[in-house]
């Protein structure tokens, strides 16, 4: 593992309550490495986009036209061009039936190659947080993204089945016997309907209880994964399943020191994301609804890959506050020390640079 | 009546029928053979049974009751025996008709549990015991041992004009709700709870059926006085066909409480909508009660000028259509009261509001609200099998939690079922026989009073019961196998402990419910199956959802189409191909149908001709020939070709539109000239060879005439050729619309004459010098019969924003997709 000086002098000191936005602004000061992850996806993205562009483009062919010619033939039709009418779902149902069953398998192709892309990805950020470069990010972020690969997907295999297990302690046997059965006292032929219990209310908290659990469960498992795989990289450790095993007596240890800057990056995505780009995109359908012109279409791609590129560097921002939360928490392994510290890193011995204390460079 | 389809005699009715209306009316009301009617007196009583833990569902209650009941023979011929209805047997055995039907299940899922019975302790005349003439009836093949109709034989024969009073003891087993009524709790909703009268029609007999699937209604009008006696608790927490007399009477731990349906102003006020048709005072012919002490109650007037304001268009058009002034178009106030569970007492004003919309819009079109009183009832959770239901002055509700008025729900389901006051309420055909004649035309109805009084509907998704707006533009990442394994969405292994037992052992041993996982075949590993908020997440609806909204009248279109040319419409219940044909024949094509029958005949000639069957059939039961005599008379035209093609047949209809158009080219080659010599310059000019019109003034050659010119002569004109085909066997006149790139446009009407002809017309449209900028058949969308409309327009101009649009939105949606799944990754 190349960690360098800085991360070691921070790593004494107690990450604090801003560490999210420190985080963001490290992660921003990289904008190679989420335009790249993001420009990654794009291009994937563009396979159902293309195909829905085309099927689009044969099905409207010369029977659709915009909103002014629509009127200018004082016919009483629907413009297609914003929200599809009623009587074009209807009369293309069995294309965009064929459309949908062949784009959710690709898409399904995709999720799975994204998958891969966040393993790959998640090495190249941690490589990044634990090593000073300058230039070069996004070779090393590679370089990082395939040394640590096979171990994050065996991490990748851990969290799916800590998923699956969320999944049925949730959903499964567990609640319905436990919740439904004991709790509830509802009689098994009505776990299904829950037409028993005395009000849709209650049926509905329960239901938010319910998708609330799996919903902080699927969240905490993720975060498990984030901090395992930032164990592995700090540690050079081998084993997936024991750095699992470790990470998760710390975060049981110390649950707001980990899970505060990622929960705190989260609310941030939100803001971003849903409420910001969200009241943008609302604004720019109202306006698009009575005369929808190409500019609405340009405004909305732009708003949604925004929001995207956003996300991309959140995540970033996730593994390097993740590595600095790991670094305080976790000592480094005492077996293997830490090479550099006697010998100064490669090119020689480390020293301060410029009036920043904390600025060191790595002479080659 | 059907001599009317032949011209003169119709026209020749016609002219008279303003002065003779209401003779002919009265007369018709007298003649008709199936205006008995049947005037109860019943006492009722329910109690706390004790449930059978392994056969019912939760707490039971027993009803047992004792009714009088006087039914007056109008059938124009004396009856012998009498028909009733015992409904509530539907579900005293699997084996019913109803249960048969529905291969066990019902609405709301296998019926395994929760049974219900009703039985006749004794039925009497005066002092004559006719329990040993009980004869159970099955008008319908198929269920023997159904036991929802029996007979019994009178003492002697009551004549036309006369009447027999009869006594009937019962007793019964509620069931718990699992279609239409019974109980869940302390909620009780009943309808057809105690043995009911069917309908004797003069020349047919009694048309009492079982208790069908899909259709139940059919009884003879008349009037209820109604005493139930419930534990106390119930207090103030009843209601019910009618109106509530006086108040409850508290004894003893009980309560009673008593209505009255119609009430005795009902009775006693003339129906001014009836004197202009049937001339029959308001009676119903039905009674169902609710009761809950959880019950919220929410009371105001329907104010008729209140709505007319709003909706003043609609109010003029009415007015000049019928010929009625606004004082004869106004109805009376009505209280609307409204019953819900607490949970959803906050939809209160919305359920009042959607039952005024109903009582006002098919007021304004077919005649007023005649009651004093209209109960909208929220069924409770559990009981959701009782909702969207209609009976005499209530009506059951189907709702949910967090909807908006902009969801049409429970809007649309409301103005549904307050519609049906007027389609099976006051005009009450016989539903086993004619469904459509009810829930078509209440169809047809609610989806033009929703498009009025709500506009069109917003798509939303939901999310652990949260709507959000809008949908998504790409489907969730599966498919089956390899797909959901790549997707970590399900991944089946085999079971390696079962397997273990199997290769090692004796087998697995028996395990206890709570580790039944343990002893499966396989185990699905299910990573990333569907959790509301997890998707949410994952969808990201602010940024990638598209804005959809559905207009409910073309919404019956897509109905339609579900299955539109299994069955004709006018069919009996159990008659139809299967369930979809039912629904979609009974509803959604009756709709249809009749919303193209008002493109057919024009607007104001529709509503005189519904108006006009509404009207004299008010408090009778008409049958399909008596809606389209009374439609054609009332508007006036002569369309049983329509009637018979749509309702009686199973015709579809198709029509597409291709368009090329080039430019005239300069002819070529060795022209003949003047003088008889053969030479290349002698060529005929372009202007010559074709009328061109001029582009600005008149438009094309069809419309303006040829305007060759010098100009023109360098200016080659358009060919045209607009080829309209027609696929399927419904002719149906249709309007094709021609546009042209100078703004002018053409019109062309392609008759039922000519379609018979061909199926195909290519339009006569004359070289000329404008572009055809685009071509509709249909231009005012009236035809909603057409099975296809993608190529029922052409347009030289397509739409190239839109494939972008959804392009993008599909980029959108994916990249999102694509950027949660990458977060599992790492």
């Amino acid at each position: 593992m190349n960690s360098n000086h800085d991360m070691h002098d921070e790593a004494n000191e107690q990450p604090g309550s801003f560490l999210f936005l420190v985080a963001l602004r490290k992660a921003a000061a990289r904008p190679i490495l989420w335009i790249a992850t993001w420009a990654a996806l794009f291009l994937l993205a563009l396979a159902p986009a293309m195909a829905t562009l085309a099927y689009m483009e044969g099905a409207f062919d010369n029977g659709t036209a915009d909103w002014r010619t629509l009127r200018d033939a004082g016919a009483s039709l629907t413009s297609e061009t914003w929200t599809l009418s009623e009587t074009f779902r209807q009369d293309n149902r069995a294309g965009l039936q064929v459309l949908s069953t062949t784009s959710a398998r690709v898409l399904a192709a995709l999720a799975a190659a994204s998958m891969l892309l966040g393993v790959f990805a998640a090495g190249g950020w941690l490589q990044l947080a634990y090593e000073r470069v300058d230039g070069r990010q996004f070779r090393r972020f590679c370089f990082g993204g395939a040394v640590y690969f096979w171990r994050f997907l065996r991490v990748l295999l851990l969290v799916a089945l800590l998923l699956a297990l969320v999944r049925w302690l949730c959903y499964g046997t567990p609640w319905k016997h436990l919740v439904l059965g004991k709790l509830m006292k509802v009689p098994e032929y009505d776990w299904g309907k829950l037409e028993t219990l005395p009000s849709e209310l209650l049926v509905a908290r329960l239901g938010w209880a319910q998708d609330g659990l799996a919903a902080l469960g699927f969240a905490l498992v993720l975060v498990w994964g984030v901090y395992t795989r930032t164990r592995i990289a700090q540690r050079d450790a081998r084993t997936a399943f024991g750095a699992g095993v470790a990470t998760f007596f710390v975060m049981l240890r110390h649950p707001i020191q980990t899970l505060r800057p990622l929960l705190l990056l989260y609310g941030v995505q939100v803001l971003i994301v849903v409420v910001a780009a969200g009241r943008v995109v609302d604004n720019i359908n109202e306006r698009a609804l009575a005369a929808p012109r190409l500019e609405h279409v340009v405004a909305l791609l732009a708003v949604a890959q925004v929001a995207a590129l956003w996300r991309h560097m959140n995540r970033g921002a996730t593994y390097l506050a993740a590595a600095r939360v790991s670094s305080y928490l976790v000592p480094p392994h005492k077996k293997k020390g830490n090479p550099w510290q006697s010998i100064g890193g490669p090119g020689g011995p480390q020293y301060p640079v410029g009036n920043d204390e904390d600025d060191y460079h790595v002479a080659l | 009546m059907k001599l009317l389809r032949s011209g003169p005699v119709r026209a020749a009715l016609a002219l008279l029928g303003g002065v003779l209306a209401a003779t002919s009316h009265a007369q018709e009301s007298i003649t008709d053979q199936r205006s008995s009617e049947a005037h109860y007196v019943i006492q009722a009583r329910v109690d706390e049974a004790k449930p059978n833990a392994a056969l019912d569902d939760g707490p039971q209650k027993d009803l047992t009751g004792s009714l009088t009941l006087t039914w007056e023979n109008r059938s124009g011929e004396p009856v012998a025996d009498l028909w009733f209805h015992l409904y509530l047997n539907a579900f005293a055995n699997n084996q019913s008709l109803h249960l048969t039907q529905g291969k066990g299940s019902t609405r709301s899922g296998k019926i395994e549990r929760g049974f219900g019975w009703q039985d006749v302790r004794s039925i009497r005349v005066g002092d004559v015991d006719l329990t040993e003439t009980m004869q159970w009836r099955m008008p319908q093949a198929g269920a023997p041992l159904d036991r929802t109709v029996f007979s019994v034989a009178l003492p002697e024969p009551v004549p036309d004009g006369a009447s027999v009073t009869v006594a009937i003891d019962w007793e019964s087993r509620l069931p718990r709700v699992r279609r239409r009524w019974g109980t869940k709790g302390d909620f009780i909703f009943l309808a057809h709870w105690f043995p009911k009268v069917g309908v004797y029609e003069g020349g047919r007999g009694w048309r009492t059926h079982s208790f069908n699937l899909n259709t139940e209604f059919y009884s003879s009008f008349g009037t209820y006085d109604v005493t139930l006696d419930l534990p106390e608790v119930y207090t103030g927490k009843v209601a019910a066909s009618g109106v509530q007399i006086g108040e409850p009477i508290v004894d003893g731990g009980r309560v009673k409480t008593r209505f009255l349906a119609p009430s005795q102003s009902d009775r006693e006020r003339v129906d001014p909508v009836a004197g202009r048709g049937s001339l029959r005072s308001p009676l119903v012919h039905d009674f169902a009660w609710t009761a809950d002490p959880d019950y919220v109650v929410y009371q105001d007037t329907f104010r008729w000028d209140d709505w007319a304001k709003e909706h003043e268009f609609e109010v003029s058009e009415a007015m000049r259509s019928l010929g009625r002034t606004r004082d004869e178009l106004r109805a009376r106030p009505v209280e609307v009261v409204v019953m819900l569970h607490p949970e959803r007492a906050d939809q209160d004003v919305r359920h009042w509001r959607a039952t005024c919309a109903a009582l006002f819009f098919y007021g304004l079109w077919y005649g007023e609200y005649p009651y004093e009183r209209i109960t909208a009832v929220d069924p409770a959770w559990g009981a959701g099998a009782a909702s969207g239901m209609e009976y005499p002055t209530l009506f059951t509700c189907g709702t949910e939690l967090f909807t908006a008025s902009d969801m049409h729900r429970p809007e649309s389901v409301t103005v549904h079922e307050a519609g049906h006051q007027f389609w099976y309420g006051v005009v009450a055909n016989n539903e086993p026989e004619a469904a459509w004649l009810d829930e078509g035309l209440n169809s047809y109805t609610d989806s033009e009073v929703l498009y009025r009084a709500y506009g069109e509907s917003r798509t939303f998704r939901r999310y652990s019961r949260l709507p959000v707006y809008g949908r998504p533009p790409l489907p969730e990442a599966r498919g089956k196998g390899l797909a959901d394994a790549l997707t970590l969405r399900s991944l089946e292994v085999r079971n390696p402990v079962r397997y273990g037992f199997e290769r090692f052992g004796d087998g697995l041993p028996k395990l206890p419910s709570w580790l039944d996982w343990v002893g499966r075949k396989s185990w699905a590993f299910e990573s990333l199956q569907p959790s509301p908020f997890i998707d949410w997440w994952r969808d990201q609806p602010a940024v990638t959802f598209i804005e959809e909204s559905n207009d409910p009248r073309w919404g019956d279109r897509n109905g339609y189409l579900r299955d539109p040319n299994t069955d004709p419409i006018e069919t009996a219940v159990w008659d139809y191909a299967d369930s979809t044909s039912y629904s979609t024949n009974s509803y959604a094509r009756t709709a249809v149908a009749l919303r193209s029958l008002n493109a057919l005949v024009g607007r104001e000639a529709f509503l005189r001709g519904m108006r006009h069957y509404a009207e004299l059939w008010r408090y009778r039961h008409p049958y399909p020939a008596d809606f389209f005599d009374a439609f054609q008379v009332g508007a006036d035209v002569d369309v049983q070709w329509y009637f018979d093609e749509l309702f009686r047949g199973t015709g579809t209809v198709d029509w597409s539109v291709e368009v090329k158009q080039s430019q005239a080219l300069e002819p070529k080659g060795w022209f003949r000239c003047a003088d008889g010599r053969w030479q290349e310059d002698c060529a005929p000019s372009i202007a010559d060879l074709y009328a061109v019109a001029e582009p600005a003034e008149s438009g094309p050659a069809a419309e303006g005439g040829p305007a060759a010119g010098e100009a023109d002569a360098a200016k080659a004109p358009q060919l045209y050729d607009v080829l309209v085909r027609r696929d399927g066997e419904l002719r149906l006149p249709v309007t094709i619309r021609v546009v042209f790139d100078d703004k002018s446009q053409q019109d062309f009407v392609w008759t039922r004459e000519e379609q018979a002809l061909r199926t195909w017309w290519r339009l006569p449209i004359s070289p000329g010098a404008p572009k055809i900028s685009a071509v509709v058949i249909d231009p005012d969308r009236g035809w909603y019969l057409d099975t296809d409309m993608r190529n029922n327009q052409w347009f030289a101009k397509p739409d190239r924003l839109a494939p972008l649009r959804y392009g993008e939105r599909a980029l959108a949606g994916a990249t999102h997709t694509l950027q949660w799944f990458m977060s599992i990754g790492g």
